[in-house]
């Protein structure tokens, strides 16, 4: 099992891509969209962080185990994402992406 | 909200007997049945709900911790239960290790913020590597109470 951080710094190189956004669906981010969230963000080589609106704390948004201690907030809900390193562009269009496609109506 | 505001402690089991992801299910929502925490006609469809969560994605999140759930419209409150495996279990977990402490939730159809909660706090709990082994290695239901009082 690899150590999972629970807080990164930024990438060595490039500038670091930030996006604000907010959550949409009506059961929050529960298990399973924080599971598909890092799933996704392991398809991409750039560092990835997450944390709450207004917080300092940043965790890797690679490791579900991590990601569930700023993840898990209701609807309305606004999500700080980072993205820095060689492909951080696509990362965070896809990630951006991910909160509008998540179904408002499924099980937890 | 607390580990122990929604595990039930008579439903709190030190030694599974179960060896396979079915039924170490099955084993925990007996013991909630068993604890008058569910009805008898409820804990079928529960079960039912839970696997076909899991079928959705493992619940193992790793570190050798599994957090199965669902929401059930019979429940009219939170209940969760906390299982060990002395020898671990298969759970096709996220990091593909097997999995040795179980806390099952099974939520309101209608709460989506209390189940939030109550996950936010089982894996902060479940984050503390030592509060892991400590369950892992509790002789009895008591002693996992105990620890479960120690926890924020």
């Amino acid at each position: 099992m690899g150590e999972w951080r629970e807080k990164t710094g930024r990438a060595m190189n490039g500038e670091t891509l930030r996006r604000t956004v907010i959550v949409k669906n009506s059961q929050g981010m529960h298990l399973r969209p924080i599971t598909a969230f890092a799933e996704l963000a392991n398809k991409y080589q750039s560092n990835i962080l997450v944390g709450r609106q207004g917080e300092a704390e940043m965790v890797s948004g690679k490791s579900p185990f991590v990601l569930l201690s700023v993840m898990l907030v209701e609807k309305g809900t606004e999500l700080i994402l980072e993205a820095a390193g060689p492909d951080a562009d696509q990362a965070m269009d896809a990630l951006v992406k991910f909160f509008d496609d998540i179904p408002d109506v499924e099980s937890v | 909200m607390r580990m122990r505001d929604f595990v039930v402690r008579d439903a709190i089991n030190p030694d599974l007997k179960a060896d396979a992801k079915e039924q170490v299910i099955r084993e925990m929502v007996d013991g909630l049945r068993l604890a008058n925490a569910l009805k008898g006609e409820q804990a079928d469809d529960i079960v039912k709900a839970i696997l076909k969560r899991e079928l959705l994605g493992s619940t193992g999140i790793g570190r050798n911790v599994a957090i199965p759930h669902a929401k059930h419209p019979s429940i009219d409150r939170l209940v969760g239960a906390l299982a060990v495996s002395k020898t671990g279990v298969g759970f096709e977990s996220l990091d593909g290790e097997p999995v040795f402490v179980f806390v099952m939730l099974i939520s309101p159809q209608d709460r989506p913020g209390d189940h939030l909660r109550a996950l936010e706090n089982v894996s902060r709990c479940l984050r503390d590597e030592g509060f892991v082994k400590a369950l892992r290695q509790a002789p009895t239901r008591e002693a996992i109470w105990d620890l479960l009082g120690e926890q924020e």
